[in-house]
């Protein structure tokens, strides 16, 4: 896959996402993972990984993806692609009060945000069927879901927490 | 943007005048801003929080419900919700110059650590290490899109429409290998023909 086709691919599943950055997941797995095999699944779980961990916008995963593929040239390119759409909000907050109005494009966000978490849950059974083949896998996974969902932790004191659990876990059994 | 100067403002949140709206906030003041917003853990709303200490309540340039109908503008636009806020905001003080300069200064910190941490993997991520990372960093990323479907999913676990399509989406994806892309747009085009809001009474 060219830089060019690369970026084009992310630009418009960007476009899909209406402010949902999760629903890219499910599609770059696909197209990236699954068709084209551009990535390796744990090259694309690492750039996601990598996306949750460091500051700033979530979607900066993408530049995880664009350097895997391309080096700088492409992480700077995935940049480009997330970031161009951004200026529709300049049409659209002049005349916010009449699309606002619009009762088929609230329809629309509806349907597709629906519809995303749908196939972002289909991803995560995919990517858990090949990545939780172990039980310190599946330890891991679950402590940093209780860190997450039940005592509130931050991504980074997360994954860093319960990966060096699993890591202790892994080294006493071997 | 004359929607914003007709936003409802409460006493507390109007600007202060003389110094604050458009042309309050020099080129190098709006990049510096903006990439201490990008230092922001948490995401969008990490962004958010930082933009509303500094606009908001310190600088005092718009309001609180100004920021807020931006935020709610963002969501509608067909990409990043803090992009979009991002080139709004920028655009308002300083113009298209201080829209590249601020989406610059809002990834910087991010894409740094990003690519430090990509090239970190590509160098050390050989043999037992990778063996190490997929035991337990990877398990930790799975987790993350698990949250994140639920999190987006917040709203719709409750019986209606929008709940069936994302169980619908979810089983043809299972059952028929079908496309992602496929059943979006799907998903969008059944939203915007049933799940449009009743209109409003005259």
């Amino acid at each position: 896959m060219t830089l060019g086709r690369l970026a084009l691919l992310v630009l418009s599943f960007n476009l899909l996402t209406f402010g949902n950055g999760p629903t890219m997941i499910p599609l770059l797995q696909r197209h990236l993972v699954i068709d084209t095999g551009v990535l390796s699944l744990d090259q694309f779980l690492y750039a996601f990984a990598v996306g949750r961990v460091t500051p700033g916008q979530a979607n900066l995963y993408v530049a995880a993806i664009g350097y895997m593929t391309y080096g700088l040239l492409g992480a700077a390119a995935m940049m480009a692609a997330i970031q161009l759409p951004g200026y529709l909000m300049l049409p659209l907050a002049k005349s916010y009060e009449r699309y606002r109005r619009i009762r088929a494009v609230q329809g629309l966000t509806r349907g597709l945000t629906a519809s995303s978490v749908g196939v972002v849950l289909y991803a995560a059974f995919a990517i858990g069927r090949e990545t939780l083949t172990s039980g310190v896998a599946w330890l891991v996974f679950a402590l940093t879901l209780g860190f997450i969902l039940g005592w509130r932790w931050n991504p980074l004191a997360a994954i860093l927490a319960a990966g060096s659990i699993g890591g202790i876990v892994k080294l006493g059994t071997g | 943007m004359r929607w914003l100067r007709h936003a409802a403002l409460s006493e507390e949140d109007t600007p202060a005048k003389g110094g604050g709206g458009a042309g309050g906030l020099g080129l190098a003041q709006l990049f510096v801003l903006f990439f201490k917003a990008g230092c922001a853990f948490g995401g969008g709303l990490g962004i958010l929080a930082v933009l509303e200490d500094e606009l908001v309540i310190r600088r005092r340039l718009i309001s609180r419900q100004d920021l807020l109908s931006l935020w709610g503008i963002g969501r509608v636009v067909p990409c990043g919700t803090m992009t979009a806020v991002t080139v709004a905001l920028a655009h308002r003080f300083c113009g298209h110059l201080g829209v590249i300069a601020a989406l610059v200064a809002v990834i910087l910190p991010g894409f740094v650590c990003t690519v430090a941490l990509t090239a970190a993997y590509g160098l050390f991520a050989h043999g037992p290490v990778l063996d190490y990372i997929g035991a337990t960093l990877l398990p930790s990323a799975l987790a993350f899109i698990v949250i994140a479907g639920v999190r987006l999913g917040r709203e719709i676990f409750r019986p209606s429409l929008e709940l069936v399509l994302a169980v619908a989406a979810f089983l043809a994806a299972v059952l028929f290998d079908l496309s992602p892309t496929l059943l979006m747009i799907l998903g969008g085009v059944i939203g915007a023909v049933f799940l449009r809001q009743p209109k409003a009474a005259p």
